[in-house]
């Protein structure tokens, strides 16, 4: 009797687990797509916003398990997943992890480089100091011999050329920061904060912006320099401020929380603009000292207005002296600042390079030259009046000679 | 006479040959996955894979008898390999069974599933027959109705 009970318990036992494994069997494929949909989109997501090889090496085991789990549905998900199918869900899932580890073997190799460039760049920086300070010496020296001044050209050329690899490799340290991938993100996780903030400081990137740019100003503070420098110099600026401006407003969200930090972000934008101000005062400089060597003493311009300003009253001066002065010195005047200056350096070398870099405006240029055309009217007065008084009395002198021939001929006719 | 009766056989085959229907089989219609579709707040549900879109009103209205019982619901739509889209939605009682025809799905059958409505319906495509499972219930369905049942 017992027996009996036991072996109905089995069976009923066994029919239970029947039921319950065809209940477990009553799953939609809707669900099932939806599924792997979702999960599909969990390893997607944890393989883009993995912060670390070590992490996205985790990820592998999810993409493993992802395909056992729905391997017995690939015919249902092949049309589920439609254009998309199983294998390729999964191998679209394996590149994106490939492609990703690749971003940290470059993110590796950048740490690499970054620690190059750091080398190279306080090597340049020391080596920059040095010729600064060369050429600060013998600017410094007021009666330079002809070694001296060859000696100065040498190091002006060495020193540009130090400055320009010196404020590449410091582009590409800031440009090495952040991944691509890493700027393209609207907002920064914290741990991406955390590794920007690490690389900056271990390779006082902050400090080398604000070192080149303040180098740049002083070069342009020491040197003399011509329009083709000017402009080699505003491009290698232009690169600079783009490099760092894709950098640079992530960094103020990166230091946020930290005042000292964000005080040298705005340090290094005011070192921007100072650099940028520099170059226009340098190319004002270059021009004063133009007119200062051919003996022009014209009044003292950094700008547009005061350079016209300086100019037009010069010329003013001048006409107003061209009664008094000797007529030999106000020609010599003129010569000067016309032939020699004005059109001899400042319009063939300066004014193409002002207009472009909108530092003159055309109409500007055409008041300076039209002052000089009244200058020079006053200087060398026309001539051609006298000539027309002169023709004409010429012209009266004719007509009355030939008005008394006639009636001299009509006196003397005998009468009829 | 014979022979007029291969006459008139003979006509009779020209006239049902070209008076027969141009036929492309075998055609499978079927839908491998349910599609689930949110209603609007005009009652149009819209399936862009298979570009297809109608409204719902009426079938809501069958089985609430309410005009607005529509709104904020979604349907379960499949198609079988007949041809047939079969529709039901949460705490309906029916499955309903609509071929199209002229621009309209028209009603072909309304399979009464539960007394006290469908709790979570799905379908899943099966080889000759659609399969309705709520909960632990599972269901066949043809165009005719519940299979076996």
């Amino acid at each position: 009797m017992k027996k009996k009970i036991i072996k109905i318990n089995l069976k009923m036992f066994i029919l239970v687990i029947i039921i319950a494994a065809a209940a477990a069997f009553a799953q939609s494929d809707y669900e099932i797509v939806q599924n792997f949909r979702k999960d599909y989109a969990g390893i997607k997501d944890k393989i883009e916003n993995a912060d670390s090889l070590a992490q996205l090496n985790s990820i592998v085991d999810n993409i493993a398990q992802l395909r056992d789990k729905y391997s017995e549905h690939a015919d249902l998900l092949d049309n589920g997943l439609y254009p998309d199918q199983f294998e390729t869900s999964i191998a679209k899932l394996n590149s994106a992890y490939i492609l990703r580890q690749g971003d940290f073997a470059r993110i590796d190799v950048l740490k690499t480089e970054v620690s190059t460039l750091k080398k190279n760049v306080d090597t340049l920086n020391t080596k920059n100091n040095e010729l600064l300070a060369n050429l600060e010496r013998l600017e410094s020296l007021s009666n330079k011999n002809s070694k001296q001044i060859g000696q100065l050209n040498n190091l002006v050329a060495e020193l540009r050329g130090s400055l320009l690899k010196r404020d590449r490799l410091v582009m590409s340290m800031v440009d090495s920061l952040m991944p691509p991938i890493m700027r393209e993100k609207t907002m920064l996780s914290p741990e991406d904060k955390e590794q920007i903030n690490s690389e900056i400081e271990k390779d006082n990137v902050l400090t080398n912006v604000k070192t080149t740019i303040k180098d740049n100003i002083q070069y342009l503070n020491l040197t003399t320099l011509q329009p083709e420098d000017l402009k080699d110099i505003q491009s290698q600026q232009n690169e600079f401020e783009d490099t760092w401006s894709r950098i640079g407003g992530k960094l103020v969200d990166v230091y946020a929380d930290n005042n000292s930090r964000s005080r040298e972000l705005r340090e290094i934008d005011s070192l921007f603009t100072r650099w940028k101000y520099a170059v226009r005062k340098e190319a004002w400089n270059s021009i004063s000292e133009v007119f200062a060597k051919k003996g022009v003493p014209l009044k003292s311009f950094s700008n547009e207005e005061s350079f016209v300003n300086s100019v037009s009253e010069y010329i003013e001066d001048e006409k107003k002296n061209i009664e008094t002065q000797n007529e030999n010195k106000a020609e010599q005047n003129y010569a000067l600042f016309v032939d020699s200056t004005w059109y001899g350096e400042i319009k063939p070398v300066w004014t193409n390079y002002l207009i472009e870099y909108g530092m003159l405006s055309e109409e500007n240029k055409d008041s300076i030259e039209s002052n000089i055309a009244g200058w020079k009217s006053e200087l060398y007065p026309s001539t051609l009046w006298i000539w027309i008084i002169i023709a004409g009395l010429l012209a009266a002198s004719a007509v009355i000679l030939l008005t008394r021939k006639r009636r001299t001929a009509e006196g003397t006719e005998p009468p009829v | 006479m014979i022979r007029f009766n291969l006459i008139l056989m003979f006509a009779a085959l020209m006239i049902y040959a070209a008076c027969s229907t141009l036929t492309l089989q075998p055609a499978d219609f079927s839908w491998p996955i349910e599609s689930v579709l949110p209603v609007d707040d005009n009652g149009n549900v819209s399936e862009e894979k298979y570009s297809l879109e109608f409204n719902t009103r009426n079938m809501f209205f069958e089985e609430f008898q309410d005009s607005t019982a529509f709104i904020g619901k979604e349907i379960r739509l499949i198609r079988d390999n007949k041809g047939f889209y079969y529709i039901t939605a949460q705490n309906f009682k029916n499955v309903y069974v609509f071929k199209p025809e002229d621009g309209t799905l028209v009603l072909n059958n309304m399979v009464p599933i539960s007394e006290t409505g469908i709790k979570n319906p799905a379908f899943n495509q099966r080889k000759d027959h659609i399969e309705l499972i709520d909960g632990d219930t599972k269901l066949s369905l043809t165009h005719e109705g519940i299979e076996g049942g």
